[in-house]
């Protein structure tokens, strides 16, 4: 079942000015339940103008956005109910930090969502467990913190309002390696505890690979390929055209096969990588 | 929306107008605003009514967008026009009640005050329509230059101005971006009474304080890396010039001027 379907949506920025230019031209794609989607693409690609009309921050100029099988924009009601079902949060999302301490800030969007304190305490400590780490930090300001730890508070923000489908617009974006296997794994854990849905934009390949059920490529404001990891990845040219790169174990798999070993089917991660390798070494009686 | 407010900005172009050194553009700007004052009648306002309306063809800027960006400005110029209306009580009585009293000439003096506004406003956002802010802040400081004997630093003065016009746009985008970021966790800044609105900007102002300031301690840095002093010795990429078409635009002016000068006197004066 499709929790969200955007319909055929175009949108362009300063309309009317000399700085006009369109950034979503005609994007048709359904997001189904409890599935985790990476939406990739090249910078200026549309995938954070996509992201904004999922939760009717933008508008778009022609086009629907639904939830739930109904469109967000029929009223200023059913814009509001979009904004808790759908829980955006923005790229360095940390630098919308504002309150004293860290429990008031995640309480932010249960507080505008009118629920009871118990119910606002209740999730603020949910959603702290949630992003690993520990109740001691509730009562610190935000601005003491490091800047990894700042982006798992600013992501439990937006957990705390339980949204049917979180959003992450580049959540691993300069973060050291250690930081971004947390969040990676913070995106699988959140979705196969809760079975919500999770949209991601990443720029890494081997992250998408890791987590990813489907991917979605967006080029230029339209959808330039969509399946599964497996479907988009074997595509290795096309996404070379599209100026992006398949991860780089998966190339040299691909070069392995070619030069004629027994592998099987294309691997994305560095483990499966090993597995198979020793696999087919086994099988060959070289080890 | 926040986005739709185009005064201030500025609209890259090849036209007469933007042609123009920006030292005379300054000045023919003020020039200008004297002239909108110097009239006295609707004959002379007419007349540089006319010749705002020229500039604006010349500097061919999109209309419609100009029009926009005035939208927010209708309520302060009806309130003025009300007020005018309200408080000239002199000339032939048309409309009485009560304490409302409008006279003929009541509806004139308004007509004429929001005319010269609307047109004060028109002819001043021209002047950063048409500019590039390094343009500008290069022309104020060779125009404060005199300054220098009273041991003013004009040149340190025309730094922070082209800092604080190049970080509008910056700054713009940020508050945009910490919206929609507030936003997406339920805020609104739509509806509730004023103090709720008051406290809704809160979320807004903290995170944009905090990146402000740090953009100016990086930018400091990054300034001081390069060794930056400021100071006299300092030389110019671009020179600016003086070129037929400033002659032209300052003869044209000072004509004008003569013309209203002209004007006032041949008709009977409003104000």
């Amino acid at each position: 079942m499709s929790v969200i379907s955007v319909k055929n949506l175009i949108y362009g920025y300063s309309k009317g000015t000399p700085f006009e230019k369109g950034a979503l031209k005609g994007v048709s794609v359904d997001f189904r339940q409890g599935e985790i989607v990476a939406l990739i693409g090249h910078t200026g690609s549309g995938k954070s103008t996509l992201l904004q009309h999922l939760n009717g921050l933008l508008k778009p100029d022609s086009g629907d956005v639904l939830f739930e099988g109904k469109s967000i924009y029929e009223s200023k009601k059913s814009l509001r109910d979009c904004r808790f079902n759908v829980g955006l949060c923005f790229q360095y999302p940390e630098q919308q930090l504002f309150e004293s301490t860290v429990y008031k800030d995640i309480a932010f969007g249960p507080t505008n969502m009118k629920l009871s304190d118990d119910e606002i305490k209740k999730r603020v400590y949910d959603s702290i467990k949630y992003v690993g780490l520990s109740a001691d930090y509730l009562e610190k300001s935000p601005f003491d913190l490091s800047g990894g730890e700042k982006r798992r508070v600013a992501i439990a923000g937006v957990i705390a309002m339980e949204p049917k489908v979180l959003i992450l617009d580049e959540p691993t974006a300069g973060l050291d390696p250690l930081g971004k296997n947390n969040l990676l794994k913070l995106i699988k854990d959140y979705n196969e505890k809760t079975g919500n849905t999770v949209i991601f934009v990443s720029h890494n390949m081997d992250d998408v690979a890791a987590v990813a059920h489907r991917v979605i490529v967006l080029s230029d404001g339209e959808l330039a390929l969509q399946g599964t990891v497996d479907e988009v990845y074997s595509q290795g040219e096309k996404l070379a055209g599209l100026g992006l790169d398949v991860p780089e174990i998966t190339s040299v798999f691909i070069e392995l096969k070619k030069a004629g070993f027994d592998l099987g089917d294309t691997e994305y991660t560095i483990n499966g990588a090993k597995e198979a390798i020793i696999a087919s070494l086994m099988k060959g009686g070289a080890v | 929306m926040i986005k739709d407010i185009t005064i201030g900005q500025y609209f890259p172009g090849k036209s007469f107008i933007h042609n123009l050194d920006a030292r005379f553009k300054i000045i023919l700007t003020v020039a200008f605003l004297v002239l909108v004052f110097l009239c006295k009648n609707f004959w002379a306002l007419g007349v540089v009514w006319v010749f705002g309306v020229v500039i604006y063809l010349l500097s061919r800027l999109p209309v419609k967008l100009i029009l926009k960006s005035f939208k927010p400005l209708i309520p302060i110029i009806l309130l003025t026009t009300v007020l005018q209306l309200h408080y000239i009580n002199d000339g032939n009585v048309l409309f009485e009640w009560r304490f409302i009293l409008i006279t003929d000439k009541g509806i004139f003096t308004a007509i004429f005050i929001a005319a010269r506004i609307l047109l004060l406003l028109l002819v001043s956002s021209l002047l950063t329509y048409t500019t590039a802010p390094t343009d500008l802040t290069d022309a104020i400081e060779k125009l404060l230059s005199p300054l220098k004997i009273f041991k003013i630093e004009v040149h340190t003065f025309a730094m922070m101005m082209t800092i604080a016009l190049r970080f509008i746009p910056t700054l713009i985008d940020e508050i945009d971006r910490i919206m929609s970021a507030q936003k997406a966790r339920g805020a609104d800044f739509e509806s509730g009474n004023l103090i709720n609105r008051i406290k809704a900007l809160l979320p807004i102002f903290v995170p944009l304080f905090i990146s402000a300031f740090k953009r100016a301690i990086e930018l400091a840095d990054a300034m001081s890396c390069r060794c930056y002093t400021g100071g006299d010795n300092r030389t110019r990429m671009r020179q600016m010039k003086i070129s037929w078409r400033d002659i032209i635009a300052s003869v044209v002016t000072v004509l004008i001027i003569g013309g209203v000068m002209a004007l006032n006197i041949l008709f009977e004066n409003l104000i």
